[in-house]
């Protein structure tokens, strides 16, 4: 079963495209984080997720239903919480909560409660006057306390403390996902969704150059070092996603790596010297995103 | 509690603020009312700027919260607040609108209510008929609200498409005003109808359009603006088309359908006629043809025609006047048609006036006179051209009548007013010399269509006045020895002699008097009312008569007045109208065919043609 399914998704505003024929699958029940750079394309992409914005190209479909056309009802399953915090400025905390009790069929005010009050944020005061974190905890706990089957977070830890962020991530989502809650997050913070999320897709120039689990995709890229200059990496069929200068010699991080193409590289190379390590989420994304548009530049 | 409600009573609880300025504002009459300048009338004071002030807050109110109740949340991308929760398009729509046009309504009441309580008869009395007054208001706030709201997000889009919309909002308000223009220019009450079902489908359209807009725009505001343009011009097309079927199908009313007769004149000499009247099916307006009614063709003519249309005495030219701006006005263009030409056509002659003028056609149709603010001026026809341009030795609104006695000779009649008693001037007119020179004077009592006259204009009948007078010097030449039981129950024929009928029992008794006016014949007409409409040939006439009340009975006498016996009666039908703008007897030729109207005793009636010759009359053929 699958929470979202896009195919073949185009988004353009006038003649700048922001996304282009992006197609993708969220299992039901799982960590899905996007990730891309400013502008990439991300929110667009999940304005057009959540029936927002009709996508020039291409269809979406959520929890099984076209979201373009059967939004009204999606939403009551779908928890949001938006890149820029959108309530009413006016609105008091408890409003908004009375609010989304009249308008969310499976509204839980105990859960909003509970989960305001952990956050230490009174209800009287409105929404305009909480700071920009404390307006995210807001909207995540008004997103959480509708019971939702498909959880997506837009950028929810800007402006989020050190302390907020890792509850975030370690307590709101990995809980989230212990009940079986799709969870779909858009994030610069890659050190924190790399512990949570199952399958990452990296938005570049609006098209997602990249869409895979986590273990497969840290598993297959590597960073290479070896001592001498630059040599081909082709004959031993390993790719590089990215080559520079390291010292006086070379680091390459390769997108294919496995142990005996490596042996034949180090070996046709007749390097001694040459060290593999892994590479954390936000370096492959750097590798693959970042080079990119250095390329570019 | 429904998804409307809930947005309606959020939006209303945010707008506490608002309410406590209203309260303050509140105070501001009884504050004003303790100046010095208002000790005269504290009570009207109060009332009168309470009452100012409450509808002025709640038209700002309306305007400012329609302008930013959804283009305010678009710009500031708060919209995705409602988007991302199961909430209709309609939901959110309605819940906005029932929040803005109840803040609109609370701050009135919030600002007024206070002064009406204080000066209650006083509040009555400034403000006249205040239901009225509020429903008004009411009308204002929410066509405002919702104007205000179309503006607001195009304007807010900062999008080229707002050159679009301007451009399809000014052609169809250029192609609404087009289509009502005939209503507008016969100024008729089916005009009023149509004018406020059109502010209702607009105000409908402007309404409803959000919803379209909202449901396909959503969060993104250059779309929401072009979902909104799409909807309301879509929607507007709609409405120009449907209004445009309905006018085509109001004006395309053919003469055969006229129910209505308004006015008939009928050219002399010609199977020419000129008919305004309308359907009962489609309101008062009125429509008016240039009939032929031998083979019932006929050309539409912009309704109406403007003071009736002209013939020249042969039949062989019609003239008349038409608007030639866009807009009703006094501002007219003469239009003329031959015809003896069936492939003639309307001719806009580009001889342009202002004013009321008053016009006429010399007897061949090749010339016309025209007065017009204290100028007559001669045109030749064909060319336009200007052969004489004089001005009036008096004001025109003395000319009292003009007619050319020969293609040189424009006669005209001057009289101060209608009462007893009065000067009565004769000017000729001399083309050729381009001078007007009064040629005759006298004193009779006058009214209106005091002045009849023999075709060549040596003879004048006062009615009025029941006296014959030389049509050149107006001397009297003699008293009828016979009292028409009204002034138009008598006319002068073309050679001079007179016909008057007089009352005699329960009927009507002609009697036909020389040029100098001695008896010649009389005869019985078994009718009660009676009108001369025109002369058959030398020595025949054409009345119409009736019976009845309300709804009379018409028919038409054809009086042989050599033989003195009414030669035929047509029952049920009338004939055309007399002229009145003509002092000279219309003629018609004995083997001529004229319209008439059949049934008009029955509410409605149709158009029917007239054959001279025998009598007869059958249906206007459909061309």
């Amino acid at each position: 079963m699958t929470a979202i399914r896009a195919a073949n998704v185009t988004v353009r505003y006038g003649h700048r495209t922001a996304v282009e024929d992006v197609s993708l699958t969220i299992p039901k029940g799982s960590v899905y984080s996007l990730i891309g750079r400013n502008g990439a394309g991300k929110s667009s992409l999940v304005r057009c997720l959540v029936g927002q914005l009709r996508p020039d190209r291409g269809s979406v479909q959520v929890l099984g239903e076209d979201v373009w056309h059967k939004r009204l009802s999606l939403m009551d399953r779908v928890g949001i919480v938006a890149e820029d915090p959108d309530a009413p400025p006016e609105m008091r905390v408890r409003d908004l909560a009375w609010f989304s009790s009249r308008i969310y069929s499976r509204w839980r005010q105990d859960a909003f409660n509970e989960r305001v009050e952990r956050f230490r944020i009174a209800q009287d005061v409105r929404f305009g006057d909480l700071s920009k974190g404390q307006k995210k905890q807001v909207t995540l706990a008004l997103a959480l306390s509708t019971s939702p089957e498909l959880l997506i977070l837009d950028d929810p830890t800007l402006g989020l403390d050190v302390v907020a962020r890792k509850s975030l991530f370690e307590e709101v989502i990995a809980h989230m996902a212990d009940y079986g809650i799709t969870v779909l997050v858009t994030t610069h913070d890659l050190s924190a969704v790399e512990a949570v999320a199952d399958r990452v897709g990296i938005l570049n120039d609006g098209r997602l150059v990249l869409d895979e689990e986590v273990e497969t995709l840290k598993a297959r890229f590597r960073r290479i070092r070896f001592a001498s200059q630059a040599v081909a990496l082709a004959g031993a069929t390993l790719v590089a996603a990215s080559v520079r200068q390291w010292g006086s010699g070379t680091e390459a991080v390769v997108s294919n790596y496995d142990d005996l193409a490596f042996e034949r590289f180090r070996e046709s190379a007749k390097l001694g010297g040459a060290e593999v390590s892994p590479l954390s989420l936000e370096e492959i994304f750097i590798a693959v995103a970042g080079e990119a548009a250095g390329v570019q530049q | 509690m429904s998804h409307a409600l809930v947005i309606a009573t959020r939006e209303l609880r945010e707008r506490s603020r608002l309410f406590l300025m209203c309260a303050a504002m509140a105070l501001l009459p009884f504050l004003i009312s303790l100046v010095p300048a208002a000790k005269n009338d504290r009570s009207m004071v109060i009332a009168t700027t309470g009452g100012a002030l409450a509808a002025i807050m709640a038209v700002g109110t309306a305007i400012a919260l329609g302008t930013s109740t959804i283009g305010g949340d678009l710009a500031a991308r708060r919209l995705s607040f409602y988007f991302a929760k199961p909430i209709s398009p309609a939901a959110l729509w309605s819940g906005k609108v029932m929040s803005a046009l109840l803040t609109s309504a609370v701050c009135y009441a919030i600002i007024a209510v206070p002064s009406v309580l204080v000066t209650q008869q006083k509040w009555l009395q400034t403000w006249t008929d205040p239901g009225q007054l509020l429903a008004l208001l009411a009308g204002i706030v929410v066509a405002l609200f919702f104007t205000s709201h179309v503006l607001g997000t195009m304007v807010r889009s900062k999008s080229a498409l707002i050159g679009i919309d301007f451009a399809l909002a000014f052609g169809a308000g250029f192609a609404l005003f087009f289509i009502i223009r005939p209503l507008l220019l016969a100024s008729v009450d089916l005009l009023k109808g149509v004018l406020a079902a059109l502010a209702a489908a607009v105000l409908l359209i402007v309404a409803i359009a959000p919803v379209w807009q909202l449901a396909n725009g959503r969060t993104d505001v250059r779309r929401s603006h072009a979902a909104l343009s799409r909807a309301l011009w879509v929607s507007m097309a709609v409405l120009v088309v449907v209004a445009a079927a309905f006018m085509w199908w109001i004006v395309s009313v053919a003469p055969s359908d006229v129910t209505h007769v308004n006015d008939l004149e009928q050219a002399p000499g010609s199977n020419h006629f000129v008919l305004t009247g309308a359907n009962k099916y489609r309101g008062d307006y009125q429509a008016t043809f240039l009939v032929n009614a031998d083979t019932g063709r006929y050309t539409r003519l912009d309704s109406p025609v403007w003071w009736n249309v002209r013939y020249s005495s042969d039949g062989r030219v019609a003239a008349w006047m038409r608007p030639y701006t866009m807009m009703p006005s006094h501002r007219l263009e003469l239009h003329t048609r031959r015809l003896d030409d069936p492939n003639a056509k309307n001719v806009a002659t580009g001889i342009r006036l202002t004013g009321f003028p008053m016009f006429t056609l010399s007897d061949d149709g090749a010339r016309i006179a025209i007065a017009d603010n204290a100028v007559v001026t001669v045109y030749e026809v064909a060319t336009q051209r200007l052969l004489a341009s004089v001005r009036l030795p008096f004001g025109r609104t003395d000319l009292r009548g003009l007619f050319f006695i020969s293609p040189d000779i424009v006669r005209l009649t001057e009289y101060k007013s209608v009462r007893s008693d009065v000067p009565v001037r004769i000017y000729d007119l001399i083309t050729s010399g381009k001078k007007i020179e009064q040629v005759g004077a006298m004193h009779a009592q006058m009214g209106h269509g005091a002045i009849a006259a023999s075709q060549d204009g040596s003879r004048l009948l006062f009615r009025h006045a029941n006296a014959i007078g030389d049509g050149r010097t107006g001397a009297f030449i003699a008293e009828l020895p016979v009292q028409a039981v009204r002034p138009f129950a008598m006319a002068m024929l073309n050679d001079g002699r007179v016909a008057a009928m007089a009352k005699a029992g329960k009927g009507l008794r002609l009697h036909l008097l020389t040029r100098d006016g001695q008896p010649i014949r009389e005869m019985e007409l078994p009718v009660e009312r009676a009108m001369i409409t025109a002369q058959i040939g030398d020595d025949k006439l054409l009345i119409n008569s009736s019976v009845g009340g309300a709804r009379r009975q018409w028919d038409v006498l054809v009086v042989d007045l050599s033989r003195g016996v009414v030669e035929r009666r047509i029952e049920n039908v009338r004939g055309p109208m007399p002229t009145w703008h003509d002092p000279r007897l219309t003629r018609f030729e004995p083997d001529q065919k004229v319209a008439g109207v059949e049934g008009e005793s029955s509410g409605e009636g149709r158009v029917v043609v007239i054959d001279l010759r025998t009598g007869g009359h059958s249906p206007l053929p459909r061309s």
